[in-house]
């Protein structure tokens, strides 16, 4: 008796399992069919748009300060979607056939994958007039309005430097100097960080986007002097706070707040040039409520908007709006050399520098401490 | 009348009986079944599907074809066999530490009066009311090269040069044995308090002394509460992802570390996928190979 109530269980939980397998096909497939019917224009009535992109400074740069502004100007709500970018291409792709998203915003390297799996519009200049008045090396893409600009660049420990009586560091390969052994927080090459500074050490030793021995050999003097790579900012910054390390590879808009939290930091771009990148929207293919969302990235490039951007640590993208000076003084990049990079061919080779650089750089870490 | 209705109840009983016996449990377990085929099976399954499809980046699988691709690059490159090799290390690190640390507490817990009992198992229990991030950086903290820990040893003059204790297995198996052992140590008391007090007494009767009741008659008796808490603790640890990337770093790149960078970094979603199927039939095979190890052993008794 038993054995057969166990019998009869399992296949009752069989039964149902192979139920719930089909499940997750279905609803594509009805969406798809739904979709195949129209976009719906919608213009006036829109109330709320959804805008997914990182959290943190960013999230809060949206949600908190122009989120609230273009409501009171349009009456359109934002609902700030947190997460990874990994995350948001993720749900990209799966919703394809029904966005929740209306816009998102991403770093280059996202944007030119994102472009190329077809799943974000393509810009039609006509509709962002502020596109004219940015700085044209922010612009690298038609798939994608920039919104706030950065770079990376040598961030270093002022006060430490002066203790020691380190000459400030003015180049990528500045980076090995073995004087800072075990004094260094580095982000790895899977860290969009770690992705600039590592291709740019190359670049600086002769090597370009397609030959990156140049790059791994130096990255390998890099990890010598190294404690470790750092994944992320969280894990990375507490090192930079608790003054464990004096050097380190940051982007503008971590500086600004590190200053803030009154730790005496500067950001140098190395004499070989940083390359310039943007935090760019992106509108999200077959969008309903394209209409509104390119409102909002119109709004979030209009001068107001960009003033706050400015104060914010990141790099106003339009000509006309420049850094406050006290911020010019600690990130500024008014005489630096900066460019726009590659970004197409970035995006291709990133999957070979991140293995290589797992395989062949990671193993020295601490070798000559 | 009573005997009437008794006499009715019987006749009826057996099927009634089963079906009653059948049917009130399933009831009962019906909600969870429904969860967790709707938040586990199915969402396994799919990543199961997935890791059988030959796409490079992304979800779409359209168009593509099922193979087994991923599988064989997985199995070709050393980096990811050593970062398997290293997840498995670690995760018996772990194990180990826990079980030196956590029997004696477990034991102390057996022994004591039901009063200091619930103490102690509200000290052991308090690590798990604080977030596993908000535990790893105190541990990060304090094992900086000029953190607490060094500071401390190096004022005292036992050594020189800071310890390198972050970025390392070390730091690894540090964060992750004092998230884990909880589980270990009220796995073993558990066992523990199931021995009958008489077993020990009888052997001391008998001239044992209280090293050899503990070495024949105790820990014995306590397998099962090691073989649950070192299965427990080790599954958690193959798959542990906070507490490696944090104290780790990229010195040490477990396996679930790296998944995610495949998934996360680099969208290669079904890459991924076969990763976490290897991580998790790999513990399953280590899993089951030593419980039945222990089952098949001369103590295999104590299982029943």
């Amino acid at each position: 008796m038993k054995k057969r109530n166990l019998l009869l269980t399992v296949l009752l939980g069989i039964m149902l399992m192979l139920a719930a397998c089909g499940t997750p096909k279905v609803p594509e497939a009805n969406t798809s069919t739904d979709n195949g019917g129209g976009k719906k224009a919608v213009s006036g009535e829109v109330k709320e748009i959804t805008v997914a992109g990182n959290g943190g400074k960013i999230e809060q740069l949206i949600r908190d300060e122009i989120g609230p502004k273009f409501t009171e100007e349009t009456g359109i709500k934002i609902n700030y979607v947190a997460g990874l970018s990994g995350e948001i291409y993720a749900k990209l792709e799966l919703q394809k056939n029904s966005p929740q998203i209306d816009v998102a915003t991403f770093t280059p390297g996202d944007v030119v994958k994102a472009g190329n799996a077809d799943l974000i519009e393509q810009v039609d200049s006509t509709v962002f007039p502020n596109l004219d008045k940015m700085d044209n090396k922010y612009i690298y893409s038609d798939k994608g309005v920039p919104i706030f600009g950065y770079t990376v660049g040598i961030a270093y420990n002022t006060a430490m430097f002066e203790k020691e009586g380190w000459a400030a560091p003015t180049s990528w390969n500045d980076m090995y100097r073995a004087e800072f052994k075990g004094k260094t927080a580095y982000p790895e090459v899977s860290n969009a960080w770690g992705h600039a500074a590592f291709y740019n050490l190359g670049m600086a030793n002769g090597g370009d986007l397609e030959n990156i021995d140049p790059a791994i050999d130096k990255a390998k003097q890099v990890a010598a002097i190294s404690d470790t790579f750092y994944k992320n900012s969280t894990q990375l910054l507490p090192v930079l706070q608790q003054e464990t390390a004096a050097i380190s590879i940051l982007a503008n808009y971590v500086v600004t707040d590190l200053v803030d939290g009154g730790l005496p930091i500067k950001m140098v771009i190395p004499e070989e040039g940083a390359p310039l990148q943007s935090l760019t929207a992106v509108i999200v293919k077959n969008t309903p409520k394209k209409e509104a969302a390119e409102q909002f990235i119109n709004f979030v490039t209009e001068e107001t908007s960009q003033k706050i951007v400015a104060e914010s640590g990141f790099y106003p993208v339009l000509t006309d709006v420049s850094l406050p000076e006290n911020i010019e003084e600690i990130i500024g990049i008014s005489d630096a050399k900066v460019y726009t990079p590659d970004f197409e061919l970035i995006a291709k080779e990133s999957e070979n520098w991140i293995e290589r650089f797992a395989k062949e750089v990671v193993p020295e870490l601490g070798k000559g401490l | 009348m009573h005997e009437n209705i008794q006499k009715r109840d019987i006749s009826e009983r057996p099927r009634k009986r089963k079906l009653k016996r059948f049917l009130s449990p399933a009831l009962l377990i019906l909600p969870l079944l429904v969860f967790i085929i709707s938040f586990f099976v199915v969402p396994m399954l799919y990543i199961l599907y997935l890791s059988f499809i030959d796409v490079k980046e992304g979800l779409n699988t359209e168009g593509a074809v099922y193979s087994i691709q991923n599988y064989v690059n997985f199995f070709k490159d050393p980096y990811y066999l050593s970062s398997l090799w290293l997840t498995i290390k670690i995760s018996i690190y772990t194990v180990i530490v826990c079980l030196v640390l956590g029997y004696p507490v477990a034991l102390t817990m057996a022994k004591s009066s039901v009063k200091v009992r619930s103490f102690i198992t509200l000290l052991v229990v308090s690590p798990l009311l604080i977030s596993v991030v908000v535990r790893n950086f105190g541990w990060y903290l304090l094992l900086l090269p000029n953190g607490t820990i060094n500071k401390v040893l190096m004022g005292l003059g036992i050594i020189d040069s800071p310890l390198k204790l972050l970025f390392s297995e070390v730091g690894v198996v540090i964060g992750l044995a004092s998230a884990y052992l909880p589980f270990m140590i009220l796995a073993i008391a558990t066992s523990l308090y199931n021995i009958d007090p008489s077993l020990e007494k009888a052997s001391s009767i008998l001239g044992a002394s209280p090293l050899r009741t503990f070495r024949t008659v105790t820990l014995p008796l306590s397998f099962p509460g090691i073989v649950a808490g070192t299965t427990l603790v080790f599954s958690v640890s193959m798959s542990a992802y906070v507490t490696p990337t944090l104290m780790g770093g990229a010195a040490v790149p477990v396996l679930p570390v790296v998944t995610y960078d495949r998934i996360m970094v680099l969208f290669q979603w079904t890459y991924g996928s076969a990763m976490s199927y290897i991580l998790l039939i790999t513990t399953l095979v280590i899993v089951f190979i030593y419980t039945k190890i222990f089952e098949k052993s001369k103590y295999g008794e104590v299982f029943k």
